[in-house]
């Protein structure tokens, strides 16, 4: 019976995972580390604060070392989850063979604790609505560049973005060299995407243009329609930002209350934390309208 | 809403307007303070800390005499 149950979750497993991978943004934004362990619940690493000049000499001396001041960030990791529960017929059909599993709830209890895990990722981790425990991308850009104008007038989201990535070049990340999302609300995206002059010239273009081979993202309405924020791509942003995964999206199957027609509990977990080591890689385009 | 003055927690903030191409921006660095409305101060959210709420004040009207047109017979 155990047995059974635990294999019931295991093909449960196969059949989240695939789904999961095409709705999950925030994942797709920064670099995911291979999972540490579900024990792993709390983590620390070294924050980069300021970085001091280099040296330029005609041989080596000492007092080139450790001049990187570093803070060291201690943060607990939470766990998105949410419970499902599949009609026991279901089950029993699939155990006597030859019925595919109808994983619907299961999915759409994934699909739930998705949104938990992006909203941590790209806003940040709150309790109350205003404090971040933990800041997500938004929350944590280290730059801001408050754009109080209408991206739907042309002109203005490549001026915006332009302005983005200049205070991060000031700040020494080298935007001439990386690609870079930029992440925004549906709304803006939609308006950015059909944005054309009084001749019908597309801003589109321009502004994956200056992207430098990232993309222009939709988060839904993760963000609200006013918010936004720049990125480098997750290929090069490990330096930065990364995502520290310690358990991956699976399920763990329930005892059923009774043994012979009580419904298939089961719960969908992942769980890790955004790390953010250097914040002035992130920019916010925020009073988008 | 009244104004408050705030303190910049990012290293850069670029506050101002943007329409199409043109661009009106003060880059502020960490650490500078300003004073906005307390709807923009909202708006700036994790960027900015509050420092004080700024007093307005307290400006009082003149009392408008009100002409009293003479009665025509």
């Amino acid at each position: 019976m155990t047995n059974g149950i635990v294999e019931f979750s295991k093909q449960l497993d196969k059949k989240i995972v695939s789904p999961l991978r095409q709705v999950l943004k925030g994942r797709q934004l920064v670099h995911v580390t291979p999972p540490a362990g579900f024990g792993v619940t709390s983590v620390d690493w070294g924050k980069i604060t300021e970085m001091s000049a280099g040296y330029v000499s005609f041989g080596f001396s000492d007092g080139n070392t450790d001049r990187i001041d570093i803070s060291l960030t201690h943060s607990k990791v939470p766990v998105y989850w949410k419970d499902y529960e599949i009609d026991r017929r279901i089950y029993e059909g699939w155990r006597q063979g030859g019925v595919d599993i109808d994983a619907a709830n299961a999915i759409a209890a994934a699909y739930q604790a998705a949104k938990v895990e992006d909203t941590a990722l790209i806003n940040g981790v709150s309790n109350d609505g205003t404090v971040y425990d933990i800041p997500g991308l938004y929350q944590g850009a280290g730059n801001d560049y408050d754009a109080s104008s209408s991206i739907a007038t042309f002109g203005t989201a490549t001026t915006a973005l332009t302005g983005a990535l200049n205070l991060m070049d000031d700040d020494g990340v080298p935007v001439d060299r990386m690609p870079f999302n930029w992440v925004v609300n549906s709304t803006s995206y939609h308006k950015i995407r059909k944005s054309r002059d009084t001749i019908g010239t597309r801003e589109l273009p321009d502004v994956l243009d200056l992207l430098n081979g990232g993309q222009l993202i939709s988060v839904g309405t993760t963000l609200t329609s006013a918010q936004g924020f720049v990125s480098p791509t997750a290929a090069v942003g490990e330096p930065y930002v990364d995502y520290y995964l310690t358990s991956d999206f699976q399920t763990d199957p329930k005892q059923p209350e009774y043994q012979k027609t009580g419904p298939i509990g089961g719960r969908v977990f992942s769980a890790g934390v955004l790390r953010i080591k250097q914040d002035v890689a992130i920019c916010k385009t925020s009073a988008l309208a | 809403m009244g104004n408050v003055k705030v303190k910049v927690r990012v290293s850069h903030l670029a506050r101002g307007t943007v329409n199409g191409t043109e661009e009106v921006k003060t880059v502020l660095s960490r650490g500078q303070e300003f004073t906005c409305s307390e709807e923009e101060a909202k708006r700036l959210g994790t960027s900015v800390v509050i420092i004080e709420k700024v007093n307005e004040p307290v400006t009082v009207e003149p009392i408008q005499n009100k002409q009293v047109k003479p009665k025509v017979v």
